[in-house]
């Protein structure tokens, strides 16, 4: 691995300065500060500007990417993203604005933030909708804020959320903090939801009802309808989790099945890049009985003009600073006005399509989570291989000698030695077949034994790195090197 | 169609290899009652050069700041972000990347976040940082958050009161509020009163008491005031609470790290470090903690390791403690944080180093110096409070929205106007380093002529 750029550091080295650089005292006589002074230096690295520039393009080097290859990463939707997005959302026009503007200097953005707010209505048969929630979690625990004002609105908060034990962590980490508690039902031999089991926990306490649909599975719950009936038999509201929205684009809405509130990753299904880790946005879209509770402020029209408006007395607050990550909705608006309701069905047609061929393609050597059908995405289980010595980690760490990025592994906990593979329509039957010969051979690999299997990965930038070690021995930060330090404490 | 990588032949012949006639044989498991029946209700898909031309026409419709004159601050600044950085940042394999969960073919994202979260803890003066969270005003949640889990985990329970200083900023305090309104049966947001311009130690007597989980201060705060955190971090800890600081990561190259002023957590807004304005978003919370907090801090963090050829890498660690595999017993939710924006930061403070951060803090330093100075001789106008200040001021300003109005009418952004809570007709003035003297001459004279037109003469 290359060296931190601290270790690099070299004093007097760094070319970003007043006297010569990028930093100017404007014309004035530079002044200090007579008090509250800082003590000590922070450890910043001194670089010239082209030594920094080589260290973080060397670094870059070093990441699988979606440009790079195939990303069958399961629930993350990681398809292309298209650079025409990148580069409208850095038009000055949108980069130079100022979030406490007045509305009349921002009205294209707000009317950017008003239309891509009705598109994603549309295309999930809601009625209203915030932008301002910035990753999907953010959207869930912004739509149990409003789920819980609801309730207190009519004179109950209720205690528990109910969700099935396939869904991801982030929903019952968002129940409790919205001060809910969780309460997990196993789901159904098939994957899907378990009825009875359903029933027997809800009650007039139960404040909703959270799941994913398709489901972590890839699954599209067939009894949907009379779930979301026997939930709102008791009162409660309906959340769809919309990661896996990609599959159902053009082909079902939410709302029409009776979904009252749902998130949606526009850094999956609408085609914002991860950036590493993010900023993602996940605005919330909701039926109009919810729509009082939305935190405020929400873009409007107004006229022909546009505007910024409150939800009302009954709205949560801010859940954010501003207004979301603007920047991730040109890049999400941008996408939707390419494709128009065409296009967006295409999408969710070719990520079925995708995912069934590998799931056809794999399934007499790799065995299927669940039978059926899936839509978007196949989860697979490595238990055939698991008999002959190897677990999903190994199967996921050899692919990547192979170029390609692992599928989601161990996820869904339903599963055991879980493999979900979602290839999105982004990817061409070529690389499915490229991806289907690698499962395969190492499957093969499995079946001999081959030493590769237990190094993998061989041909990555480093090596099988020890996960324990960093939480045994933690060093979270780099220090100076050694003059009596402590190394081993963070 | 856009972005579909298969033909129409391409699907046939996989449509065939499934053994399926049809699309919509793969639907089976989707009721044919609760599919669309109709394509959705969207405007015509535009080509690529059509969309280009759509939005160029609806960011044209903006009006994007001019740095030289916009005086508008509150936790959003304008300021030089050098070419370098965005260049780097901007690339494929930071941007179109995923969390780095497969380590070992992630370690550019990992190294980055790495050093981000060194210079994170470095700027804070304090042991550790995380991998960002989603803005200042999020952290400073999380930073509550985690200070009462302290106490419970120290066995505290009965410490469930937080009191905050009044002169935060007013969006934060209000994000704060809509966090904690559902848990307000066990957790109680105490507000400090307004009334002065910073916060005393002596103010607090009567608030801190044996309830009391941590005390929230920011500093600099909402007029541009440094506070002095060190007596109230004292009179905090005497009593048993925690401190939080909010703190600007540039200022904190010249004034007293949090970490030194004797903070527990420190939070902050990196936005300055690293995005233009771009209307509020994608921001980036900064968090960083004292060492001995590791397993309460919200959020991923990236640690040290070994390949097993001896090799260093980074991997992502401590992850029991987040959603994904303590799932209602994490200590947040928090999952897509912002880790490109963390690239862009750890680049521009790797370009600017000690001496270019402290050089550029120095220089904001000296713009609101003097234009604070000079704004207190305009007529009818009062500077807020005594001390240092960092990059923002606040004054007020007789017939205050008349006179913006005027400046907006001359295409200067004066100031961001204050809600009456914090006093009355109040101005929070911010410079930026992209301005000359000149331009700050020309927001006195403007601002002169505007009290002018309002009845107050010089």
């Amino acid at each position: 691995m290359p060296e931190l750029i601290f270790e690099k550091s070299r004093p007097g080295a760094g070319s970003f300065t007043a006297a010569t650089g990028g930093v100017s005292f404007g014309g004035l006589e530079p002044r200090t500060p007579a008090r509250l002074k800082r003590e000590k230096t922070p450890l910043l690295p001194e670089l010239p500007e082209g030594e920094v520039v080589r260290h973080y393009l060397g670094l870059s080097t070093l990441n699988h990417h979606v440009d790079k290859d195939f990303y069958p990463l399961g629930s993350c939707t990681m398809k292309y993203n298209p650079k025409i997005n990148d580069a409208l959302a850095l038009l000055p026009g949108f980069t130079a604005l100022h979030p406490e503007q007045d509305a009349a200097d921002a009205q294209g953005a707000l009317r950017l933030l008003v239309e891509l707010g009705e598109g994603l209505c549309e295309v999930s048969g809601m009625d209203a909708v915030t932008l301002q929630p910035v990753a999907g979690a953010h959207g869930e625990l912004t739509a149990l804020f409003m789920i819980r004002a609801y309730h207190e609105a009519r004179g109950h908060a209720r205690r528990k959320v109910v969700i099935p034990d396939s869904a991801h962590g982030t929903n019952p980490a968002s129940i409790t903090m919205a001060g809910y508690e969780v309460v997990q039902v196993k789901s159904a031999p098939d994957g899907c939801m378990d009825l009875e089991a359903l029933k027997a926990v809800l009650d007039e306490d139960t404040a909703a009802f959270m799941i994913t649909n398709p489901n972590t599975v890839g699954i599209f719950e067939r009894h949907i309808v009379e779930i979301i009936a026997l939930v709102h038999q008791v009162g409660a509201l309906c959340y769809m989790d919309g990661a896996n929205l990609n599959a159902l684009l053009g082909i079902v809405r939410p709302g029409d099945l009776g979904f009252d509130i749902m998130h949606i990753n526009l850094h999956k299904t609408f085609s914002v890049p991860h950036g590493g880790g993010g900023p993602g946005a996940g605005p919330l879209v909701v039926k109009q009985r919810l729509a009082p509770f939305l935190p405020g402020p929400l873009p409007v029209r107004q006229g022909d003009a546009f505007g910024w408006a409150s939800p009302g007395p009954q709205g949560i607050g801010q859940v954010h600073a501003y207004f979301g990550n603007f920047g991730a909705l040109v890049r999400a608006h941008a996408y939707l006005r390419r494709l128009g309701a065409q296009g967006l069905r295409r999408v969710a047609e070719n990520a079925i399509i995708n995912a069934n061929y590998v799931r056809v393609g794999l399934q007499d050597v790799y065995r299927l989570g669940f039978a059926g059908t899936p839509l978007h995405e196949v989860v697979f289980s490595a238990i055939n291989q698991k008999k002959l010595g190897y677990k999903a980690s190994h199967i996921a760490k050899r692919l990547l000698d192979f170029g390609m990025h692992a599928p989601t592994t161990y996820f869904p906990l339903i599963v055991p030695e879980a493999l979900m593979v979602e290839p999105t329509e982004t990817e061409s039957r070529v690389t499915l077949d490229r991806f289907i010969a690698a499962m395969r051979q190492i499957h093969r690999e499995c079946e001999e034994k081959n030493p590769l299997l237990d190094s993998a990965p061989n041909t990555t930038p480093v090596r099988k790195l020890d996960d324990v070690r960093a939480v045994k021995q933690p060093r979270l930060r780099w220090r100076p090197e050694p003059a009596g330090h402590d190394q081993s404490s963070v | 169609m856009p972005y579909i990588s298969n033909t129409d032949a391409d699907r046939q012949a996989m449509l065939a290899a499934m053994g399926v006639a049809r699309f919509e044989d793969l639907l089976e498991s989707v009721p044919e009652g609760l599919r669309l029946r109709g394509p959705l209700n969207l405007p015509q898909p535009l080509s690529e050069g059509a969309l280009d031309r759509e939005l160029r026409g609806m960011a044209a419709q903006n009006r994007p700041v001019a740095p030289q004159d916009c005086f508008l601050g509150g936790g959003a600044y304008v300021g030089h972000l050098p070419e370098a950085v965005k260049n780097l940042a901007l690339r494929s394999e930071f941007i179109t990347a995923y969390t780095p969960y497969q380590a070992e073919v992630s370690q550019g994202t990992l190294q980055t976040i790495f050093e981000f979260q060194t210079l994170v803890s470095e700027l804070a003066g304090l042991d550790l940082a995380n991998a960002s969270l989603y803005d200042g005003a999020t952290a400073l949640v999380e930073a509550v958050r985690m200070a009462l889990a302290v106490q419970l985990d120290r066995k505290a329970n009965g410490r469930r009161r937080v009191l905050v200083a009044a002169q935060i900023l007013p969006r934060w305090r209000e994000v704060l509020r809509t966090y904690f309104h559902p848990l307000r049966d066990e957790v109680e947001l105490d507000f400090l009163p307004a009334g002065s311009p910073t916060l005393d130690a002596g103010q607090l007597a009567g608030h801190l008491g044996d309830d009391v989980a941590a005390l929230v201060v920011q500093s600099p705060n909402v007029f541009g005031l440094m506070e002095d955190v060190a007596p109230l971090a004292q009179a905090a800890h005497q009593s048993g609470a925690l401190l939080v600081q909010a703190f600007d990561p540039i200022a904190a190259a010249l004034f007293q790290s949090p970490g030194e002023a004797g903070a527990d957590l420190a939070v902050a807004e990196g936005q300055c470090l690293a995005q233009p304005l771009q209307y509020g978003g994608p921001y980036i919370g900064l968090f960083a903690a004292r060492g001995d907090l590791v397993k309460q801090m919200p959020g991923r963090l990236i640690g040290e390791t070994v390949d097993t050829e001896g090799a260093r890498g980074f991997v992502l660690a401590f992850q029991t403690r987040e959603q994904h595999i303590r799932r209602d017993k994490a200590t947040s939710n928090i999952c897509t944080n912002q880790a490109l924006v963390a690239t862009f930061a750890t680049i521009h403070l790797a370009l600017l180093g000690p001496v270019g951060l402290r050089e550029k803090a120095q220089a904001l330093y000296t713009r609101a110096a003097w234009l604070a100075e000079e704004a207190a001789r305009l007529p009818g106008v009062t500077l807020l409070g005594v001390g240092e200040r960092f990059r923002e001021f606040a004054l007020q300003v007789p017939g205050r929205d008349a006179v913006l109005a005027h400046l907006h009418a001359q295409g200067v952004l004066a100031g961001l106007p204050l809600p009456e809570s914090l006093g009355k007709d109040l101005l929070l003035v911010a410079v930026n380093d992209l301005q000359e003297e000149a331009d700050l001459r020309r927001w006195l004279n403007a601002m002169a002529g505007a009290l002018a037109k309002e009845g107050h003469h010089a």
